[in-house]
């Protein structure tokens, strides 16, 4: 009798650190024939449109990888909650796909505030998080161990605009219109230091906010200062208002604007003649461009969303989840968290061929520091400069 | 400078000028404050353009629907949330049009996407030369549209006796009931009324600022600061507000800062309701005990 309740209560706690010890050698999310990986995506907010397209770019590579085998013999589950852009909520679903649903990483999120929001429990717990797109010090040039940045920095960017106005437009007089939140202001600041380097200051600076639906008063006030190059540190749909306007007014400058300007949208909100001969700073794909990485991932989502049209969204979500399935299928059979972060850090310079080459390190888990320039000709983004 | 900055402010004026109407008119018949007006009109306005692209009717067909569309959609909220609420306090009925809001934006979302698009307009997108300002037709059409409905409506309100009677009940219902006024069937008009305005004001505003399901969010406060200034009541008062919004917003972005632009709108309207509560264009009610 003794001996059997002995038996059970070894089994019994065998079972239970059993399970703990296996959950330790291969880490939580992690079967014989699974993956699981969760992210965080305003799909209910403003900025909706983008997480949505972002998932699908993200999501149709999970597809892809899956139907081929998936990676090391093991599918991968990609699960999505909706944080609605609010910091509470992201902070809940991700303790929710931390703690419920055990994801292994999380990759490919949206949303600045909201990631900054839940790096420290992430940090905490040892969850790698890849590609957590936004713009902030935190994300793109992280500190913490388990973050990788896929984007540059906001006022890196800023820069880069500015000294393509100066160094290739050869501007003198160079105005900036941009968003007035972290997003833009960080441009902003960026393009202010380019051009002290170059001996300029703006000419003229406005800025909106996102819930404006008219931009008329700042173009008028931006077209009096007569600059040679406008700098747009910007979103689609203001990017297509300032368009629009201007090409109302009849006023014709030179433009530069942040990638979000290559997006489709644009074209469809503005028409080919607003945006005729508008460059952009490329820091992801377009689709126009005839290399074998950005034609696969056409194909991919064609193939499995259809509808969705290729672009910076679709492009960045895809490069989030084309880097973390190789650095899982590097991290070998036996994976762990830490072995995942090992592996990404060991990548060297690594093309995804949608984003300029990842260049990460024991040291460095920042977002790339080279640029591509195209420009809108007829209604197609036309890739002057490659990165 | 000057004449482009306030030619710009008055279509801007215009745009907030025609949701302010809705919200006037249903005020000025029920009491109430709808908060649910401008997601109204983005629904209606994304309904039409739904009708637009699956039936491919020509635009002004689709303009001409949008009224019973609108006074459908109007009459079915109001029946639906306004009704039961009839007798509860007014504060409830507030709460109740805040509500509505999120259901119509959050709804808007779901069923048509949150991606903006562009819609046509029924005007040329040449625009026009006034004084050395370059205008688009559109707001010229807007403009118009909103002074046709100013007058209109206050024809309606003053010299009608359907729109005597809706006077008469917001300001003493029960006494408007004993007097015969039927107070159910006038609440119903006035949101089917206001309904079809707003829809009106959506497919006019969705080909400048473009069909958004948040498209509505800056314009219904910009409307409601504009019909405060002019005193909630009046319509004329609500235009001229809405338009004295438009060109200060301008100007300031202008001339000040575009990023205190909304600050000064709204501060002036803090300035107006602490020296002048009743508004600019309204006289002083004196209630007796």
């Amino acid at each position: 009798m003794k001996r059997t309740r002995e038996k059970l209560l070894s089994l019994a706690l065998g079972t239970a650190f059993g399970l703990i010890g296996a959950a330790h050698a291969a880490d939580q999310g992690i079967t014989k024939d699974q993956i699981t990986l969760g992210a965080f995506l305003p799909l209910q907010s403003g900025l909706a449109a983008g997480a949505t397209q972002m998932r699908e770019g993200a999501e149709a590579y999970f597809k892809y990888i899956n139907d081929n085998g998936g990676v090391n013999g093991r599918k991968i589950e990609w699960i999505v909650e909706n944080d609605s852009y609010n910091p509470q909520q992201t902070v809940a679903v991700v303790k929710k796909l931390v703690d419920r649903d055990g994801v292994f990483a999380m990759v490919s999120t949206l949303g600045t505030v909201t990631a900054v929001a839940v790096l420290p429990f992430l940090a905490q717990r040892g969850v790698p998080i890849v590609n957590p797109a936004g713009g902030h010090e935190l994300l793109n040039k992280p500190k913490d161990k388990n973050v990788f940045a896929i984007l540059p920095l906001s006022s890196e960017i800023g820069e880069s605009m500015a000294d393509y106005a100066v160094q290739k437009l050869g501007a003198k007089r160079v105005a900036i219109f941009y968003q007035n939140d972290q997003f833009g202001k960080d441009q902003r600041d960026g393009a202010i230091e380019a051009l002290k380097k170059h001996n300029l200051k703006a000419v003229g600076e406005a800025s909106y906010v996102p819930s404006d639906v008219d931009v008329s008063a700042q173009v008028v006030a931006l077209r009096d200062t007569n600059p040679d190059v406008v700098v747009l540190g910007i979103i689609p749909k203001h990017a297509a208002l300032f368009l629009k306007e201007a090409q109302r007014l009849g006023w014709k400058p030179k433009i530069v604007g942040h990638n979000t300007v290559a997006d489709p949208v644009v074209l469809d909100l503005a028409g080919p003649e607003a945006l005729e001969g508008v460059y952009v700073n490329l820091m992801t794909a377009v689709d126009t461009m005839d290399t074998p990485a950005v034609k696969k991932a056409n194909e991919i989502l064609a193939k499995y969303y259809p509808k969705t049209k290729p672009g910076y969204y679709p492009y960045l979500g895809m490069a989030g989840a084309i880097i973390i399935v190789e650095g899982i299928k590097r991290a070998g059979p036996d994976l762990t968290r830490v072995k995942l972060i090992s592996a990404l850090e060991s990548l060297g310079r690594y093309e995804t061929g949608l984003v300029p080459p990842i260049e990460w390190n024991a040291t460095y888990h920042g977002g790339p520091r080279s640029f591509g320039y195209a420009q809108w000709q007829g209604g197609k983004l036309k890739v002057l400069e490659g990165w | 400078m000057i004449t482009q900055l306030l030619a710009s402010g008055l279509a801007l004026g215009s745009v907030y000028a025609l949701l302010a109407l809705s919200l006037v008119l249903i005020h000025k018949a029920t009491d109430v404050v709808n908060f649910a007006q401008g997601e109204m009109a983005m629904f209606g306005t994304y309904a039409c353009f739904a009708l637009l692209t699956k039936t491919e009717f020509p635009l002004p067909v689709v303009m001409l629907a949008a009224v019973p569309l609108g006074i459908l959609l109007g009459v079915a909220t109001e029946r639906i949330t306004m009704g039961p609420l009839r007798s509860a306090p007014p504060v409830n009925a507030l709460i109740a049009t805040i509500g509505l809001w999120m259901i119509f934006h959050h709804t808007a979302g779901w069923i048509w996407g949150y991606d903006p698009v562009r819609f046509p307009s029924l005007f040329s997108p040449e625009p026009i030369n006034i004084l050395g300002a370059r205008v688009a037709q559109n707001s010229l059409g807007i403009i118009a549209v909103s002074l046709l409905v100013m007058v209109l409506l206050y024809l309606f309100f003053e010299f009608t006796r359907m729109g005597i009677a809706m006077r008469a009940a917001s300001q003493n219902r029960r006494a408007a009931q004993l007097m015969g006024v039927n107070v159910t069937r006038i609440s119903l008009i006035a949101w089917g009324l206001a309904t079809a305005v707003s829809v009106v004001c959506g497919l006019l505003i969705a080909p400048l600022t473009f069909l958004d399901f948040e498209m509505m969010l800056s314009v219904l406060l910009k409307a409601f600061a504009g019909a405060i200034l002019g005193g909630f009541n009046s319509l004329p008062g609500a235009v001229v507000g809405c338009l004295v919004i438009g060109v200060v917003e301008n100007l300031i972005a202008a001339y000040v800062s575009t990023a205190f632009k909304d600050t000064f709108a709204f501060g002036i309207i803090i300035v107006v309701l602490m020296f002048r509560p009743q508004g600019l264009f309204t006289r002083e009610i004196v209630k007796k005990v």
